[in-house]
């Protein structure tokens, strides 16, 4: 007896080590994207009044933390990359089985998309993190066709187990997502090109439609308000017949619809992250704050700026402005830099050697440095006309703008200190900030190394939080 | 239904389940229908053919046993003859159609064509019949067995069906033997937690043989074979080497597997493999290797042939002809003729050249039996074996051919050093990882070898040893194991024989 029950012992002992063993394995090698992307939504979904749905195209063009800082929205971005409209849908289905959203926000791009999954690895992505039940096993069953390649999304070891050799750092310090599910792009691509509206409005169905119906109909049946959107991007002929038939279904139900497509938020030239589909950072500020605006006109949407329950978010929003400027920082790209510093959260100032040839590649980086003060800086072709040095300084804490061309010099007080720019007849250009001895510039009268320097300040603090020096040639970092 | 597959994974315990909690009277009936279940889960169709094979060797049986009594013994002799002829007549011709009629047809055709005669004769493109030449042979040994007196004819059908189509062991071997098999059938051995730990524990070798090893060993082997014209010289080197280990591991996986399933159910099968690569000579190799074959030609073919009773020039051909056979029975292709005459060849020219050997031993003064002379015959025996098998690996003899040029003439010894072993399917990690299983492997051979029991170490060892060990050997085999989504478990090797 005695026997039989150590043997017990011993059996439960390693079935329960096994089980423990495998587990931990389990949740290690899981690379994690699902987990950093919407482990804070799964934590507490109460918290949440809007929802962003949908695929990359959304993931990369709304950031719940501008919301925040900008209007107090409780807002989630819980689309995913390469999301067709049936996966949004059950994604919305097993959201709301935690969360009881105000306001669902929709893009409907893929409309037109007869299956249900783009693919597998693009669904791991997605619902690895969505701890299972019933809602998950539908989703399952309606997702995948193949009952055993369900099992895969059921225990996800059957996938990642054969990464045994890839495990790094970040698989045992998983990073958690500071951006509340979005995710900023940082990199500037020459875009295909918008294609021209066509006259035509063909309705179709398809898979996407069969499902959008679904998303308006479920919305609807739990007084979900539902807006739907087709997000900018160089779509196609094509492509935009499935913008324009999202318009034709939005009408049938009464539901409001914002086709980005036709409205000018975006540059493309500059807000590509990738010549087609995708927005860069500077695009999805830019369609942020004018679906922010949007939102703040049209619907009664709480401010929780203050509230108890939201204590954490203006710690929450720290941290993202903190990452936003590591992302930036880390850039080594003119072109990129600028595109991330195009961004209400930081002020900053910057220098362009007239003999740089960077005035020869106006069409990359002219844009670039309009698209910092908002197309505000008037005389930025002026210097880029005659050769001449220019000088910017952006203070968004006071709306203002200050510039400087030639041997131009300036002193004034902005909202973060002073900035005191010198430009010499010799040549030589100094910048002093915040009444400190250190000089910014690095030009001398024999001619700087540097063609384009910018200093970058942290709007909420006024810190100077990052100063760059790109090289004459290539645009590249030389710090 | 794969041995690897989770359909298997889940199979498996509900026979052992259900077999064990159902009488022992008619354990037998469900190990029956389970056995055929698990043959139609692969084509529903195909079990006919099983069907007919265990039939006919069934019929011969009785007949042959009948033909023992009341006639005159020429007559008897010459009527049990005839029974054995019309059983191997009518259950060989399943495979002759099934899978040699399009090779026998593409044969004629390449004849006729070579001779400028504007025929061509249609090709038929069946589908094999999965492990057809396991349970043909299987089935033929029971007729030979019952034939030579050696056992009884089997009266219960569902019995002898079982024996032929015995789940664990029907579609890859090992090739049982009646008296073996048939009798543990009629008795199988109680559960105990003897048989179900050694059960267990076969099988998770053979599952680190199949999926840890012999899967990862296949995505380099492939890469390399599957584009000889690029990846030449040392690729080739390192590729060949390398599948001498893959089919080891991938056949005598399934085999230990196979082993080990029947050991729950209370059936001991044969050793297939014992260490075949520590063999000092060809003629050892082949009495390692697949010994359930082996042991099959030799009873059946090379020694009603004559064997080696019959003189020297007999004995020669004997063996040409029973590996040339063999070469058939592992494919119908040239490529796998052409090896077996190679492994038979082999041993004809080490038996020609024995005399010189042990002369040139002698005035060398090598020790027969040192270790270093026994190392350096195992090693030039694997050579050999291994040279054969890049016949058996290739698509075409002629391909074998090319490769073993590329292997030889391309230059390109920088690749053991500069890391380009690790373009081939495999990076340096998983590199690693199958290199240090190889070396467990041969630390498992060598134990072998010297008759060195693992399981009855692990057996003498505490509870939470044993279990301890066993459930780390399943952790390894799930974390290093080539399975799951994105992994099409390769089929075994073997079941297109």
């Amino acid at each position: 007896m005695k026997k039989r029950a150590i043997k017990i012992f011993w059996a439960g002992m390693t079935v329960f080590l096994f089980a423990a063993g495998l587990w931990f394995m389990t949740k290690l090698l899981n690379p994690g994207q699902a987990y950093t992307k919407n482990k804070e939504f799964l934590e507490d979904g109460e918290l949440y009044d809007i929802l962003f749905l949908g695929n990359s195209h959304m993931t990369n063009a709304v950031y719940p933390m501008e919301l925040w800082h900008d209007y107090g929205m409780a807002s989630y971005n819980l689309a995913g990359y390469g999301n067709q409209i049936p996966t949004t849908y059950w994604m919305m289905e097993y959201a709301l089985t935690s969360s009881h959203p105000q306001l669902v926000v929709m893009d409907c791009a893929h409309l037109k998309v007869e299956e249900k999954v783009q693919t597998k690895e693009l669904l791991h992505a997605q619902i690895d993190c969505l701890p299972l039940n019933q809602e998950k096993w539908r989703m399952l069953g309606d997702l995948i066709e193949d009952p055993k390649e369900r099992l895969e999304f059921v225990w996800d070891f059957a996938v990642y187990h054969d990464r045994w050799w890839d495990l790094g750092q970040d698989d045992f310090e998983k990073e958690i997502n500071l951006e509340k599910g979005a995710k900023i792009e940082a990199d500037v691509a020459k875009p295909l090109g918008l294609a021209q509206r066509p006259a035509q409005t063909a309705l179709f169905t398809s898979t996407g439609t069969e499902y959008l119906r679904r998303i308006i109909e479920e919305c609807q049946s739990r007084d979900i308000e539902l807006l739907l959107v087709y997000l900018p991007y160089s779509a196609s002929e094509e492509e935009w017949q499935e913008a324009l038939c999202a318009e034709q279904m939005a009408k049938e139900y009464g539901v409001p619809y914002l086709n980005f497509l036709d409205l000018s938020v975006v540059d493309l030239s500059i807000d590509s992250y990738d010549p087609h589909e995708h927005l860069n950072g500077s695009g999805g500020r830019k369609v942020t704050a004018y679906l922010g605006a949007y939102l703040d006109q049209h619907y009664e949407l709480a401010d929780h700026r203050g509230e108890a329950a939201y204590s954490g978010w203006d710690e929450d929003y720290r941290r993202y402005t903190d990452y936003k400027l590591q992302l930036a920082s880390s850039l080594e790209a003119l072109d990129k830099y600028l595109m991330m510093l195009a961004d209400p959260a930081f002020d900053c100032c910057v220098y362009i050697n007239g003999e740089a040839n960077v005035w020869g590649l106006e069409e990359t980086y002219l844009p670039l440095v309009a698209n910092l003060s908002g197309g505000r800086a008037e005389r930025l072709e002026e210097a880029s006309v005659s050769g001449e040095d220019y000088f910017l300084v952006l203070d968004r804490q006071k709306g203002q703008l200050y510039e400087c061309v030639g041997e131009e010099s300036l002193q004034t007080e902005c909202s973060f200190g002073q900035a005191r720019y010198e430009a010499g007849e010799d040549g030589a250009r100094t910048l002093y900030l915040q009444d400190g001895e250190e000089n910014y510039l690095h030009v001398t009268p024999q001619g700087g190394e540097a063609a384009v320097q910018i200093v970058v300040i942290d709007r909420e603090t006024g810190n100077i939080v990052d100063s760059k020096r790109f090289d004459s040639r290539l645009a590249i970092c030389t710090d | 239904m794969l041995f690897n597959s989770l359909d298997f994974l889940i199979f498996f315990p509900i026979v052992i389940g259900i077999y064990y909690l159902i009488p022992q009277k008619i354990r037998m009936y469900w190990l029956l229908a389970a056995s055929y279940y698990f043959y139609m889960c692969w084509n529903a169709k195909y079990v006919l053919l099983l069907l007919f094979s265990t039939t006919v060797t069934y019929v011969s049986g009785l007949l042959i046993e009948k033909c023992a009594g009341g006639a005159r013994e020429e007559k008897r002799q010459r009527q049990k003859k005839l029974c054995v002829a019309a059983s191997f007549f009518l259950n060989l011709s399943v495979p002759f159609v099934f899978k040699y009629l399009d090779f026998g047809i593409e044969s004629l055709n390449v004849i006729l064509n070579r001779l400028h005669i504007a025929l061509h004769a249609p090709e038929f493109d069946l589908l094999l019949p999965v492990g057809i030449s396991f349970y043909t042979f299987q089935a033929l040994g029971y007729t030979m067995d019952v034939y030579r007196g050696e056992i009884g004819a089997e009266k219960n059908f569902f019995r002898y069906a079982l024996f032929v189509s015995f789940f664990p062991q029907l579609v890859a071997g090992p090739i049982e033997r009646s008296q073996n098999l048939l009798r543990q059938l009629d008795k199988p051995s109680k559960l105990t937690f003897a048989s179900l730990r050694d059960g267990c524990l076969l099988m998770l070798w053979g599952y680190f043989l199949k999926v840890v090893l012999a899967d990862r060993i296949a995505v380099f082997v492939d890469t390399v074979y599957g584009d000889f014209e690029t990846y030449t010289g040392v690729y080739l080197i390192v590729a060949t080497l390398l599948f001498a280990v893959q089919i080891y591991c991938d056949f005598s996986g399934y085999s230990v597997i196979a082993m080990g399933a029947a050991e729950i159910l209370g059936i001991r099968l044969m050793e297939n493999f014992e260490a075949p690569y520590l063999a000092a000579s060809v003629a050892e190799f082949w009495r390692r290797w697949h010994i359930s074959l082996s042991g099959w030609f030799r009873d059946y073919l090379y020694i009603p042939l004559g064997g080696n009773r019959r003189g020297r020039l007999r004995k020669y051909g004997n063996l040409l002809i029973t590996f040339g056979v063999s070469g058939l029975w592992h494919g119908a292709d040239w490529s796998y003729v052409i090896w077996g005459l190679l492994n038979g060849a082999y041993q004809i020219i080490g038996d020609v050249l024995m005399p010189v050997k042990k002369k040139a031993a002698a005035f060398l003064e090598i020790k027969a039996d040192s270790l270093s002379h026994r190392c350096l015959r195992s090693a030039v025996t694997f050579f050999l074996v291994d040279l054969a098998w890049v016949f058996f690996r290739a698509d075409t003899a002629v391909s074998a051919l090319r490769i073993i040029k590329r292997m030889v003439t391309a230059k390109n010894h920088w690749v053991w050093f500069d890391g380009s072993l690790y373009q081939c399917g495999l990076n340096q990690k998983n590199f690693t990882l199958m290199l240090w299983g190889i070396l467990l492997l041969f630390a498992a051979d060598i134990c072998k070898y010297k008759k060195i029991k693992i399981r009855e170490i692990v057996a003498k060892q505490d509870n939470w040893a044993q279990l301890l060990t066993m459930a780390a050997a399943v952790f390894i085999i799930l974390l290093f194991g080539m399975w799951g989504a994105g992994y099409d478990a390769a089929n075994f090797i073997y079941f297109q024989f």
